[in-house]
């Protein structure tokens, strides 16, 4: 009768850890299934139990264990999973995390590492990994294990090694002792204990396939992410390179009517000044010639980020270049209700292109203006030293937040709902690549924004300077 | 004697405006509308002076500036376009001056005339 119950109970044990077994994906759970199955109640007889990795040098590693470390340990857990009454599903299910690093002995086998390729071919360790095979050893062989397992086997009576094998190889060990019951290892537990074990390595096989797969799949689709932001870049890119197209071809068909428009006005205006007539043409000529000169500046924007032209530099008289360029900028300052003040030394001159320092100081002025509260005040003054001029433009805006302070440079960086972002990106492309000078800018929400921008000057000897920017 | 410029501009309105032009500053200036009418002048006529656009009907500036420097190496030629990314690759060897077309640009036009070949 008590042997027709234990087989059942064997029965049971087997068919709720192969259930168990198949249930699952998960590597740590495969192993606490295990380990739950061979030291869980009396029918196996197994008091402890730990699993090894082994890699492909033979190399024992990553060890997980569950049972007591010495006889005190034992008597206090066997106490509890009496009181605890729990089936085996149960444990099957509870944190196997706690149980496997609450206690001593699975903290212990955590730290063992062996390499069973510096072991002699009989021993047993070896034995079981090259053979693929279960070995019972007795305690008189015991000690024929690695030393590191030596604190392991003091209380065992006798102690299985078993492999598990994946795919024909051996990718696991498991050792099982009888420690502190010193009951005997049957035949047909070691059977028992077979079955279990290749059933593990086919619930492993399929945990590693299923994370090779999964890791697989999410490169996968992370190549697939980064593909598909690549190809949503180049149609950006693709956009940007026809609109850059179209811009300089549209550009270039605006800037000759412009010329024509605007060097006509300038001849009325001569008329108009030699010959004295009505004051009201003269200015409408003069308006005429500052917007079509506003135009020009718009225009040259973008066929300069279109494509690079070098600076033609001579000097400027800094005083009367500025009030003619302001002079184009005069109906936007006055629209904005804004104060200009200019304080330029009469005497200064800035070794530039003409035609680009106009762009700078047009961008430059156009962001302030744009960033003005009613009433504000734009300050543009210069001066020099001995190698550099200074020209610096202060605005009482709204300044620049900090976080976006670095980005401002960037092409097409803008916080306005119209405009290209392209003003600061030349601005610095003129000044640093075109004339080797330097801009600062320096911003205070709420306060306002100055840029300074630094000419290196003419040398004597017809040099130019250039600014050391470290 | 007034020194005289040949001015070859595909574009009506602009010859109108640079002849006037020029013609305050004391030269006299003849234009055509194409590369091929400004060579035949050339034939027929003495000139101190080109002043020649890069895309024009019939023949293109450059065609027609190596052209004119094949009939008549020295004379002083300037480039007046609104094509301004084209003066790196030309500069050096086509003209005495690069001028980019803008509504200011004629003054620069007036004093590098005036630097070549003198009022």
């Amino acid at each position: 009768m008590e042997q027709k119950n234990k087989l059942q109970y064997e029965i049971y044990l087997l068919d709720t850890i192969c259930r168990g077994l198949q249930a699952t994906l998960n590597v740590d759970k495969i192993i606490h299934i295990v380990l739950t199955g061979l030291t869980a109640g009396a029918s196996l007889g197994f008091s402890r139990a730990a699993l090894f990795f082994v890699n492909d040098s033979g190399v024992l590693h990553s060890g997980r264990g569950i049972g007591p470390f010495d006889p005190e340990e034992a008597k206090k857990i066997w106490f509890d999973l009496i009181s605890s009454a729990a089936t085996l599903e149960e444990m099957f299910e509870n944190s196997h995390r706690r149980t496997l690093e609450s206690q001593r002995f699975p903290v212990e086998i955590r730290t063992v590492t062996c390499e069973t390729s510096k072991l002699p071919s009989d021993n047993p360790l070896k034995k079981t990994i090259v053979n693929k095979e279960i070995i019972v050893l007795k305690e008189s062989e015991k000690f024929l294990l690695p030393e590191v397992f030596h604190w392991f086997v003091k209380y065992s009576n006798q102690i299985v090694i078993a492999p598990i094998k994946i795919s024909g190889k051996v990718s696991a060990v498991v050792l099982a002792d009888n420690a502190f019951h010193n009951r005997n290892i049957t035949q047909e537990t070691l059977s028992f204990l077979s079955i279990i074990l290749n059933q593990a390595g086919l619930a492993l096989s399929n945990a590693f396939a299923y994370e090779n797969t999964k890791h697989n799949l999410e490169q996968l689709r992370q190549l697939n992410e980064k593909l598909r932001q690549m190809q949503e870049d180049l149609l950006v890119c693709e956009r940007f390179a026809a609109a850059g197209r179209i811009s300089t071809y549209l550009a270039h068909e605006i800037r000759n009517p412009l010329a024509t428009i605007g060097g006509f006005a300038r001849q009325i205006l001569e008329i108009c000044r030699e010959k004295n007539v009505d004051a009201r043409i003269s200015r409408n000529a003069r308006i005429i010639v500052n917007e079509v000169r506003r135009l020009e500046l718009v225009l040259n924007n973008l066929l300069r980020f279109s494509f690079k032209q070098p600076a033609k530099k001579e000097s400027l008289h800094l005083k009367s270049f500025l009030d003619e360029l302001l002079e184009v900028l005069s109906i936007n300052i006055d629209d904005s209700g804004t104060n200009l003040k200019v304080e330029i030394p009469d005497g200064l001159y800035v070794f530039a292109d003409r035609v680009q320092l106009g762009e700078v100081i047009y961008n430059i002025v156009h962001n302030s203006l744009e960033s003005m509260k009613p009433g504000g005040s734009i300050i543009i003054k210069a001066g020099e030293n001995q190698k550099d001029v200074w020209i610096e433009v202060t605005d009482t805006g709204y300044g620049i937040p900090e976080e976006i302070l670095g980005q401002i440079f960037n092409p097409f960086f803008t916080t306005r709902s119209h405009g290209l972002g392209l003003g600061l990106n030349i601005v610095k492309m003129i000044v640093e690549e075109n004339h080797g000078g330097k801009i600062c800018i320096n911003s205070k929400v709420d306060v306002g924004t100055s840029v300074k921008i630094i000419f290196p000057k003419k040398e004597e000897n017809g040099k130019e300077n250039s600014i050391d920017r470290g | 004697m007034a020194k005289k410029i040949l001015l070859i501009e595909d574009e009506a309105n602009q010859r109108t405006l640079y002849t006037e032009t020029l013609e305050r500053e004391g030269y006299q200036v003849e234009s055509v509308s194409n590369g091929e009418d400004g060579l035949k002048l050339l034939e027929k006529k003495n000139f101190d002076l080109v002043i020649v656009d890069i895309k024009m009907p019939k023949m293109s500036g450059l065609e027609t500036i190596s052209n004119i420097l094949g009939q008549r190496k020295n004379l002083p030629v300037i480039i007046y376009t609104s094509y301004p990314q084209y003066k790196q690759d030309f500069m050096s060897w086509a003209a005495d001056a690069y001028i980019v077309k803008s509504s200011t640009s004629l003054d620069e036009l007036v004093s590098k005339v005036k630097e070549l070949i003198g009022v």
